[in-house]
């Protein structure tokens, strides 16, 4: 085996720009399997590119980026929707879709996966059991409270039982208590073997995780701190 | 690989959220495969009465007054046949020729009572050959009657019918071109109109592929939306015209003007025929949209 193959994301000198703006310089990093590490930095850092790259949501100007030891560049038309159903993503902005209810729109990554129905009724009605929002199932999300949203993004970017978590600000519309409920959500997936990455701004969060934490200024690592 | 009945139930559930797009699409392509159709069932019928002239062109041959017996009759009818261009003769005796004359005229036949004697010759009747050159056929044929010892008159073909069936080869190609247009507008409008249904979608397709969904499993059901989409439109089109051609034709009276001819609607197999494309074509709307959407996303 490669020395690599320890890595869950392995990043070389990767560059991205948005119409001459660099949103991320010559990025060098590694995540191993397993990790938890925090991604902050401020507005406009570059986080949410970051983990863009790695769902392989957008392409990126300079070098080479390898996902589970694919090389994202060479994926294939088929490659990619396997690769991603291995990725649950929270998006900063939920993505979810308005014309679904709640159910479906966790189950939807399920449906997608090929499971079948009463399977998908078990983990759906599990997951969203366990962030309280059981009650909203039929709801479709925009009736749902910014942090209710959340509950539900998170429960769609868990319920495939990713290998990676890519979470961008998924505390951000929650209070503290339901915060740290969605911190140890996270946590209970990394003990169980997941690879997660959390962006965000919350210095508390971060403080009372004692985790791995990188920090983007201007698309570029500016420290890299608690890994390995 | 999902079942079949499992894309079904997802392109339902996808039309029972977004229902005003999809009623719109229904309507708008509904109303053009109704024109389309109203267009083609107006051409059908059109042919059929001009064709129903066509083959019913007759000449009538007046037989000089006397008492025909049975051999003279059958000379005269051979005589008939042997003109080139004649397609078959009929012997009318004079008694038929008042019969019919009262059944015309219904009610009022009672004013038939008042004559003294039968006032109607005994006649053939003579169709000709139908096909090219029908008209320059006819009057042949009525000439070479007259020719004939015991015919004392001919009638045939009234000039207008003539002038009219002369348009018939200008109007069926104009009816092909015109027709060809029409089916071209209506194949785009409905993809056009299946585009903008699929762009209500946008959001989501975007989302399930970032959760790992194939193509296939993306497009099947909205290849299956469409498909039925077409399908309704196809039956609302269909039932709309029906609808048209009941009506119309309870008010138009059969008559010695049209011939052999009756309104005509569509014939079974060719109603379906015209359901099953009107499926094709929703499909078809959805399939040139997925071709210019990943051809946009090679770039
Ligand atoms: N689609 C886009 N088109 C153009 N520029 C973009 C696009 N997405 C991001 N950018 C730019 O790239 C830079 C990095 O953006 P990014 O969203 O990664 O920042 P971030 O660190 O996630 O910020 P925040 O904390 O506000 O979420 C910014 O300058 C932003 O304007
Ligand atoms: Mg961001």
């Amino acid at each position: 085996m490669s020395e690599n193959s320890k890595d869950a994301i392995r990043l070389f000198g990767v560059t991205k720009t948005y119409g001459g703006q660099k949103a991320l310089n010559n990025v060098d990093i590694a995540f191993y399997r397993g990790e938890f590490a925090f991604v902050t930095g401020p507005s406009g850092a570059g986080k949410s590119t970051l983990l863009r790259l790695l769902y392989l949501a957008a392409d990126f100007t300079q070098g080479e980026i390898l996902v589970l030891n694919r090389n994202v560049k060479r994926m294939g038309r088929s490659g990619l929707p396997m690769l991603r159903r291995k990725i649950g993503v929270v998006f900063q902005d939920f993505k979810l879709i308005s014309s679904m209810s709640v159910f479906d729109n966790v189950a939807l990554v399920l449906e997608v996966a090929g499971k079948d129905r009463k399977f998908i009724a078990k983990k759906v009605g599990h997951l969203l059991r366990s962030m309280g929002i059981e009650g909203k199932a039929n709801a479709l999300p925009q009736s749902l409270s910014g942090g209710e949203q959340q509950k539900v993004a998170l429960a769609r970017a868990l319920c495939g039982d990713p290998e990676i978590i890519l979470a961008d600000e998924p505390t951000g519309s929650l209070d503290e208590d339901a915060a740290s409920v969605v911190m140890n959500i996270l946590l209970d997936y990394h003990a169980r073997g997941a690879t997660v990455l959390v962006a965000t701004h919350d210095k508390n969060l971060i403080a009372s995780a004692q985790k791995r934490v990188v920090t983007l200024v201007n698309g570029a690592v500016a420290s890299d701190t608690g890994g390995p | 690989m999902m079942k079949m009945g499992a894309q079904t139930a997802r392109a339902l559930k996808g039309v029972r959220h977004n229902k005003l797009p999809h009623a719109l699409a229904l309507v708008t392509i509904g109303l053009v495969f109704l024109l389309a159709g109203a267009f083609l069932l107006l051409f059908v019928n059109v042919q059929s009465l001009l064709t129903a002239w066509k083959d019913n062109v007759r000449a009538i041959a007046y037989l000089e007054k006397a008492d025909w017996d049975e051999a003279a009759i059958a000379d005269i009818l051979n005589a008939a046949r042997q003109i080139e261009g004649v397609a078959d003769v009929k012997f009318i005796p004079r008694e038929q020729a008042i019969k019919d004359l009262g059944e015309s005229l219904g009610a009022q036949a009672g004013l038939l009572k008042d004559l003294e004697e039968n006032p109607l010759p005994d006649a053939i009747v003579v169709r000709v050959v139908a096909g090219p050159g029908t008209w320059e056929r006819v009057e042949q044929v009525a000439k070479n009657l007259s020719g004939l010892d015991s015919v004392e008159d001919v009638e045939y073909g009234r000039a207008w019918v003539e002038r009219f069936a002369g348009f018939l080869d200008i109007m069926t190609f104009i009816a092909v071109v015109f027709g060809a247009l029409m089916a071209a507008a209506a194949l785009s409008i409905t993809a056009g109109t299946v585009r903008l249904t699929l762009y209500s979608h946008k959001d989501q397709i975007e989302i399930m592929r970032l959760v790992g969904a194939t193509e296939r499993f993306i497009w099947t059901p909205l290849f299956i939306t469409t498909c039925l989409l077409g399908l309704f439109a196809g039956i609302f089109a269909l039932t709309a015209l029906f609808g048209v051609y009941w009506f119309v034709g309870a008010r138009v009276e059969s008559g010695p003007w049209v011939g052999d001819f009756a309104l005509r609607f569509f014939s079974w197999p060719a109603c379906a025929a015209g359901l099953v494309a009107a499926g094709l074509v929703g499909g078809l709307g959805c399939l040139l949209t997925y071709v210019q959407q990943a051809a946009g996303r090679e770039e």
